[in-house]
This record gives structure tokens, C-alpha cells and sequence, in this order.
């Protein structure tokens, strides 16, 4: 908005202002590179890369809180109004969602590494286009952020329609798988939950988006789905 | 979902005003321009302060909030060269007609300052001076009145033992609570704050505006301030004003949230200027 364009007189505010948007967004290129890592590894049954997506998790969660102590700097400064006010309740909630996505991507990691435990060869390709699908609409959520792109942000929201529609899809094929193959139920069950992780990622992605509109607008959607909340 | 685009320009401003849900308006400004010699310093003010509510003027230094804070007790009345003109509406009365006799105005519309004002005389009698002035009470009534305003300013458990001691030996934010107390004894319908905590410390200002929120239950009030947090906390309405022209008035929680002027955005915001 064209407000935001303009400087504070005190540049101190600009200053915290752009730091943390600056966390969020190495929480966002972060929590993207951990999904990207847990589709690999799970593309690859590579339970080394799991690990190593587990590990880095940390990283995610101590960008949290230096965002959060920042956010709680600026209220306590410089006291925001309006739209500042906006920008920095809307970074609070995009951190707490990449945190979200962060751990997702961690739970998908730990399941890959339970199945290649398991010893089971059971190609995880049903669920590709899910992971694909999520990844997407998280990277555009984080462009949509970084470009103040509303129609981005408004593309990422109409967008989880067809996440959805996904994984209901690959739910039902692993119900089916689980029938026509009753020997790997077990690596199966793990499946099922690494999609309801990719379709919780969606989620987030969405809420990442809102929150944008949010910033810009001040207000939420009266057709907020309740079921999407933070 | 999307919220109407913000007016960009003083030419986009419709001058009108919704009437504070749940009040109604006690007094009300009608074309009200007001001249220092030519300067045109306040442009059709168009406003209504609703009643036992606070209303706040905020505004960039010269935008005319302090000027139109005193045209409601005709303060400019004492400087020649200085007027007003169109109507300020209070119980059916114009303010600003010269009919309507300065002194009693005066006594209906209180009015404290920014530097505490009291007068080199005691606690009690600082108080008593204006009742004795206005009004015919006995000594009990007076006595009455007195205590009464010291409560109503949260003077009283601190003032009590010392009523003829001088007031002048009081700190600053007694002092003002002094003067708030003075104001108030008259029973004024309206007061008015100019900047009332701008010289005090921050505990006195914190006893301040909470004495503020206890006295709108029985007063209108209109406060000018430069601190924007002040106006957040203070008031139930908010004006924006620039260049002797209102920019925007609205509830304060949406003024400061939500405004619907690029202007007041960006002065709340602190980019103005």
C-alpha cells in the first residue's frame, strides 16, 4: 500500500520494520527448502536425507523466536498503529505457520525413515503430485509475501481447493492400496500420514496468504473458512 | 473482502460524520470558520462531540486543534483581530454569538491547560473562588462543593489535611489535578483539555487520564493532544485535522486501526511529514 512505501520519521521503526520481514522471509525460503528435502527423500526412500531434514528443523524453530522477539521489540518501541499494526500481527502468524510447515516437513522426514525401516518396497509415487502440489502453493505464498502480490496471495487461497481435491484422491488409492495389499498396511498407514502433512502444508500456505491480505487490508475475509485457523 | 480504497486527497473527503453509535451529539459545529486578522485558520468545520464521551483532536502542530478547542469557551473573544464565525450548537445555543454572556460560557464550557494554572492562594480557596464567583452557596453548600470536586479530581485523600495550605506547594500533576478539580466544581457541561499531561511525568499523566475515563460518566470532553497514545487510550472519538481542515473523524479504535484517509494512515502511522 502506498503508505508503506513511505519512511517513518523515526528510521529505527523502518529499521525493526524490515528485520522482521527479513526473518520471515529466510523462515519462508527455510521452511521450503525442508519441504523440497522431504519430497526427495521420500521420492528416494533415502533415509539419510530424512535425517538431515529432521536435524535442520532447529534452525526453523529459533527463527521463530528471534522473529517473535522482535515483533514484541517493535510493539514495546514503537507502539504500531494501523496498518505497521497490521504488518506485524500478520508476521507473528506467518512465522507461527512456517513453524507449522517446518515441522511437517520434519513428521514426513521421520515417516520416510520408518518405512525404509520397515524394509518394504512400496513406491511412494501416489502421492507426487500432492507433495508437488503443496510445494507450489507454499513458494507462492512466500512470493506473494515478498512481492506484496495480492493476486498471488488470492491465486495460493483459491488454490488449496484443488490440494484438497488431491488428497482425498491419493487417500482413497492408499485405502485401495491397503486392501490389494494387506502385507504393507503398516508402510501404508505411514503414507496416509505423510499426505495429510503435504495437505497441512497446503493449509498453511493459505493461512501464509490471508495473513498478506490481512496486512493489506486490516480485516478477514467474512467467509473465513474456521476450519483453516492458525 | 476488500476493504473500499483509501481516500487519497483533502478532495476526496466527504465531510460528513456518523453520530458515535449508541450517543447522541451534545454539541455540534455548523460551518464554523475561524480567522486570526486573514489567516483562515479553521476551514468549515462540520462536528459533533457526543455526549459524556471524549473526543480527541490530533493533528500536526498548526493544524488548528487548539484553535478550535478555544472556540468553544470564546477564548479568541480576548484578542482582537480574532473570529469566528457559523455556529457552535450546545443545548440549543450558539457558543459563539455574542449574546450569550462570556463569563456564564465560560462556567458552562471549563477549560485546563497545559501548564497547571492554580492560583496563589490555597487548596480550598482555589476551588472556592470560582463557586463564589458563579454561584450562591452557603458555607456548608460551598464546604460540600469543595470536598465534592477534590473526590471527583482524586485530590481529596491527598489535599484533605492540608485544604489552606498553598497550592503552589503542591508537585505538578497535583497542581493539575487541582486545576481539573477547580474546573469542574461549576458542574460545566463540557471541558476541555489542551494538552493537560504534556508537563507532567509519566505516573502523573497515568492519574490523569484515568481521572479523564472516570470523568466522562458525567461530562463531554474534548481533549487535545500530540501523543497519539494518549488519543488511543483517552477517547471514544478521534479528529484528524491538518491545515485548519478535519481530514477524517471517526471512533478512535477505528482511526487508529483502520483509517479510511491515505492522510490520517500516514500520520498515525508516523510518516507524516
Amino acid at each position: 500500500m502506498a503508505s508503506q512505501e513511505l519512511p517513518h520519521t523515526v528510521t529505527s521503526f523502518d529499521d525493526d520494520l524490515h528485520r522482521l520481514r527479513s526473518l520471515v522471509v529466510q523462515m519462508g525460503a527455510l521452511a521450503h527448502a525442508q519441504v523440497s528435502a522431504a519430497i526427495e527423500a521420500l521420492a528416494n526412500m533415502d533415509d539419510s536425507a530424512a535425517t538431515a531434514v529432521a536435524a535442520s528443523d532447529a534452525l526453523i524453530d529459533r527463527l521463530q523466536i528471534e522473529a517473535e522477539l522482535t515483533a514484541a521489540s517493535i510493539f514495546s518501541r514503537h507502539a504500531p498503529q494501523a496498518s505497521d499494526l497490521h504488518a506485524v500481527m500478520a508476521a507473528l502468524r506467518i512465522v507461527s505457520a512456517l513453524e507449522r510447515v517446518g515441522d511437517y516437513a520434519k513428521n514426513i522426514a521421520r515417516r520416510v525413515a520408518l518405512i525404509v525401516a520397515l524394509g518394504e518396497a512400496v513406491p511412494p509415487d501416489e502421492l507426487e503430485p500432492l507433495g508437488e502440489m503443496s510445494r507450489t502453493l507454499l513458494r507462492d505464498a512466500m512470493a506473494a509475501f515478498l512481492d506484496r502480490d495480492m493476486d498471488l496471495a488470492a491465486d495460493v487461497i483459491h488454490g488449496d481447493e484443488a490440494v484438497d481435491s488431491e488428497y482425498y484422491r491419493t487417500f482413497r488409492a492408499l485405502v485401495r492400496k491397503t486392501e490389494v495389499e494387506p502385507e504393507h498396511a503398516e508402510a501404508t498407514a505411514h503414507l496416509q500420514f505423510i499426505a495429510k502433512n503435504f495437505e497441512r502444508i497446503a493449509d498453511q500456505a493459505t493461512n501464509i496468504s490471508e495473513q498478506l491480505q490481512f496486512a493489506r487490508s486490516g480485516s478477514f475475509p467474512m467467509d473465513r473458512n474456521p476450519a483453516k485457523e492458525i | 473482502m476488500t476493504q473500499a480504497p483509501r481516500m487519497s486527497s483533502l478532495a476526496d473527503v466527504v465531510t460528513r460524520q456518523n453520530t458515535l453509535a449508541g450517543t447522541t451529539p451534545f454539541v455540534t459545529t455548523r460551518n464554523l470558520n475561524f480567522y486570526y486578522g486573514d489567516n483562515h485558520a479553521l476551514k468549515d468545520i462540520n462536528l459533533e462531540f457526543p455526549a459524556k464521551r471524549v473526543t480527541a483532536l490530533i493533528g500536526p502542530s498548526g493544524c488548528g486543534k487548539s484553535t478550535l478547542l478555544r472556540v468553544f469557551n470564546r477564548m479568541y473573544s480576548l484578542y482582537p483581530g480574532q473570529r469566528a464565525t457559523g455556529e457552535v450548537l450546545m443545548d440549543g445555543d450558539n457558543l459563539i454569538d455574542p449574546k450569550i454572556d462570556a463569563t456564564d460560557l465560560r462556567a458552562r464550557v471549563g477549560m485546563v491547560f497545559q501548564k497547571p494554572t492554580p492560583f496563589p492562594m490555597s487548596i480550598h480557596d482555589n476551588i472556592a473562588y470560582g463557586l463564589k464567583l458563579h454561584l450562591k452557596l452557603s458555607k456548608a453548600e460551598l464546604e460540600e462543593r469543595v470536598e465534592w470536586s477534590l473526590r471527583k479530581a482524586a485530590l481529596w485523600e491527598e489535599a484533605k489535611d492540608r485544604l489552606h495550605s498553598s497550592a503552589l506547594g503542591m508537585s505538578g500533576g497535583q497542581q493539575q489535578r487541582l486545576c481539573i478539580a477547580r474546573t469542574i466544581a461549576v458542574k460545566p457541561e463540557v471541558l476541555l483539555f489542551d494538552e493537560p499531561t504534556s508537563a507532567l511525568d509519566p505516573i502523573s499523566t497515568a492519574k490523569i487520564e484515568e481521572l479523564i475515563a472516570e470523568l466522562r460518566a458525567d461530562f463531554t470532553i474534548l481533549i487535545v493532544t500530540h501523543s497519539m497514545q494518549q488519543a488511543a487510550r483517552c477517547s471514544d472519538q478521534t479528529v484528524f485535522m491538518y491545515l485548519g481542515n478535519v481530514i477524517e473523524v471517526g471512533p478512535t479504535a477505528q482511526i487508529f486501526t483502520n483509517p479510511s484517509v491515505q492522510q490520517t494512515m500516514e500520520y498515525v502511522t508516523g510518516r507524516f511529514g
